[in-house]
């Protein structure tokens, strides 16, 4: 079970990696103009494709209760823990930084709503990724 | 007291028994990082956790996991039991 357990976090953090680049790539979009559409399907297929990853590696788990406690140890449960008080004040500090520019910058209530999403999204992700790597 | 740091003898306790940290890890139902991170004294472990690992390695929690004061000051009377 062992390597089985090792694959397993290896390819979910895989899929993650590439989960997060296409949806910066998406994010990104959003704010350049001029990008092909070929492009844009290209990132829809791949953001499904690794959806469908996602999905396969939560039936994976669920099938073997034992490596899903395993998955969802302390450890991991700490980093998770840790991601989601930084994130907090991350997205504070952006709607604080604002708050302060928004006679600076003209930026729409969406794009607004685009950004802290994306904050709320990616910190979370960015940091586990940074504490799980091997050290 | 404050400035207490958790040492512990996980390495030498998983070589005498012959385990990788990946079959310790199996043993008690955790992965691999989270033994190499307490291994390396960066992640404290909860009291299940030092307690599984103690009875996996057949040794005490005291023997496993001890208070290395710093600046070399020690604490009165015996280390609470757990």
């Amino acid at each position: 079970m062992s390597s089985e357990k090792e694959k397993l976090l290896r390819s979910g953090k895989r899929n993650w990696i590439g989960l997060l680049i296409v949806w910066a790539i998406f994010f990104c979009q959003h704010f350049m103009e001029g990008i092909p559409s070929p492009f844009i399907y290209l990132g829809a297929a791949l953001i499904i494709f690794f959806l469908l990853r996602a999905f396969q590696f939560g039936r994976k788990i669920k099938q073997n209760p034992e490596l899903a406690i395993a998955m969802n140890d302390e450890y991991i449960q700490h980093i998770r823990l840790k991601s989601y008080r930084t994130t907090y004040w991350v997205v504070s500090v952006i709607i604080v930084s604002l708050l302060f520019l928004k006679d600076v910058l003209s930026l729409s209530t969406e794009s607004v709503l685009l950004i802290i999403l994306f904050a709320l999204f990616f910190t979370p992700a960015i940091i586990l990724l940074i504490m799980d790597r091997e050290k | 007291m404050q400035n207490a740091k958790l040492k512990n003898t996980l390495k030498i306790q998983r070589a005498r028994k012959d385990l990788t940290q990946e079959q310790l890890a199996d043993i008690v139902c955790v992965t691999r990082k989270t033994i190499n991170t307490v291994e390396k004294g960066k992640y404290v472990p909860s009291t299940v956790l030092a307690l599984k690992l103690a009875r996996a390695l057949d040794v005490t929690v005291e023997e496993l996991f001890m208070l290395e004061e710093e600046f070399g000051t020690s604490s009165s009377g015996p280390a609470p039991a757990i």
